[in-house]
């Protein structure tokens, strides 16, 4: 009688992310006049031109004309203007 | 909508917030929990929005981050309150005001009727007050169901009916009944008569043998249209008889009319009191001592409408208007005049479904007054429907 092989079993073949996902941030962009950033850890610089997020794996630099912060919490920042430029800098 | 009116309770300013780093000064914001919103760069400062209540903890936070914080503006209740700390007297009415509204949107303000076309509002809101259902009725006891049953017992030309209070306007919606109309249902042979002495002058015969032409004169009782009819076959048939026979009809008015009429009128002299009225209670407005002897009074009233809603307050004047008896004596003309005007109102309540053909007045003069005589001939509908037995 062949052996049952159990679900876990399967699971654990899987192969594992590249990355760990849970740590990266979590950038939603509505076209570019609105950017939300999840897992900011913190504003580097903020500037009308220029604003740049602290991530935990990275620093977000956005460029653009008449940005501004609209909603600043622990973890999640938003961020509306016109936007022309994404760096992320390491 | 909802955040503007959080904002202006809990209060809220305008600050700049200046320094090297003052986007530190965001981040430790944010990561002790404190709400900041648009916050707009300027050169080496910030200025952004956040609560009062926050506002009073960020001090140490600001000293850590080295930046000097200062209110450009205050927004909120909280800074109108303080404003208008000493005057207590504004508060006392303010709370005193609300509680006032709050009391008064337990009565009933107005009551509006609507769909009645035969019964009459008045009826209707005595039966409502009957119930219960009256201005300045405490709202909250009313059982709106119970009444609308009662009602419909009691009056049996309403169909449908709905009570509904809104806010402190009772609406009364009403559906009347439909009336069957009447139809003659008799299936008894019957013959056309005349009730009254006449000439015949238009015979409109809807079933049976006329007998009588146009023409002819009648007696009162005299068949006119028979409801006795002879077949083809030479057999007798009974019919129902119905017939409108119009006739030229004579009839006499008398009057008597004394030489001395004393009437009484409402002369010039009149005294307006007004009341002012809220709710059911009515508050004296002007003083009037003048009191006449012998008076007729009319009441009107006037409640204040905004916005197609009466509320509870209004004005209600009583005119008392002298009343002058006179005695005056009466002229042979003035006794026709007199004629003419009763008979007009003979003509128009009484005989309002004949013709009037002609009419002559005639006046004599008696010992006590004048005693006037009125011809008319009419023309009028004489026909009468009288069953008969099949046996007679």
């Amino acid at each position: 009688m062949p052996k049952k092989k159990r679900i876990a079993d399967k699971n654990e073949r899987l192969p594992s992310p590249m990355f760990d996902m849970g740590t990266m941030p979590y950038i939603e962009m509505l076209g570019n006049r609105r950017i939300t950033v999840e897992g900011s850890t913190g504003i580097l610089l903020y500037d009308s031109e220029s604003i740049k997020i602290n991530t935990c794996k990275t620093v977000i630099s956005f460029c653009g004309r008449g940005m501004t912060l609209k909603c600043i919490s622990s973890s999640c920042v938003e961020i509306e203007g016109f936007v022309t430029d994404i760096n992320f800098l390491s | 909508m909802l955040l503007k009116i959080i904002r202006f309770l809990r209060g809220s300013v305008d600050f700049t917030a200046s320094g090297k780093f003052p986007e530190r000064f965001m981040n430790i914001t944010a990561k002790n929990g404190v709400n900041l919103w648009n916050p707009v760069p300027k050169k080496n400062a910030i200025s952004a929005s956040m609560y009062l209540s926050d506002y009073k903890k960020i001090r140490i936070l600001a000293r850590k981050s080295r930046v000097k914080t200062r209110i450009t503006t205050r927004h909120g209740l909280p800074f109108i309150i303080n404003r208008y700390k000493k005057r207590t007297g504004l508060f006392v009415g303010a709370v005193c005001g609300i509680i006032l509204c709050i009391f008064l949107s337990n009565f009933i303000w107005s009551v509006k009727i609507s769909g009645t076309e035969e019964i009459s509002n008045t009826y209707l809101e005595s039966l409502l007050g009957d119930n219960g259902i009256s201005v300045g009725v405490w709202k909250n006891n009313l059982d709106t169901d119970q009444i609308e049953r009662n009602i419909q017992l009691k009056c049996d030309d309403i169909r449908w009916m709905s009570i509904n209070i809104t806010g402190s306007l009772v609406t009364v919606e009403v559906k009347e009944t439909y009336k069957k109309p009447k139809f003659d249902t008799s299936k008894n042979p019957c013959n056309v008569k005349a009730v009254k002495d006449g000439v015949i002058t238009r015979i409109q015969a809807y079933n049976g043998r006329p007998v009588v032409t146009k023409g002819s004169g009648v007696v009162n009782g005299q068949i006119l249209v028979s409801g006795l009819d002879e077949t083809k076959q030479g057999d007798m048939r009974y019919l129902r008889a119905s017939a409108k026979v119009y006739a030229d009809i004579t009839e006499q008015q008398t009057l008597s009319i004394p030489k001395k009429v004393t009437y009484s009128y409402a002369d010039e002299n009149y005294v307006d009191r007004k009341n002012f009225r809220f709710l059911w209670l009515d508050f004296p407005c002007n003083l009037a001592f003048e009191n006449y002897d012998n008076f007729v009074s009319t009441v009107h009233g006037e409640n204040l409408f905004i916005n197609d809603v009466v509320l509870p307050v209004g004005l209600k004047i009583r005119t008392d208007r002298e009343l002058v008896t006179t005695e005056n004596s009466v002229s042979k003309n003035k006794a026709e005049e007199i004629a003419k005007a009763d008979c007009i109102l003979y003509e128009i309540f009484t005989k309002n479904k004949s013709e009037v053909i002609s009419k002559q007045i005639s006046v004599k003069e008696n010992k006590d007054g004048y005693r006037v005589t009125t011809d008319y001939i009419f023309n009028e509908n004489i026909a009468d429907q009288v069953d008969f037995d099949v046996t007679e």
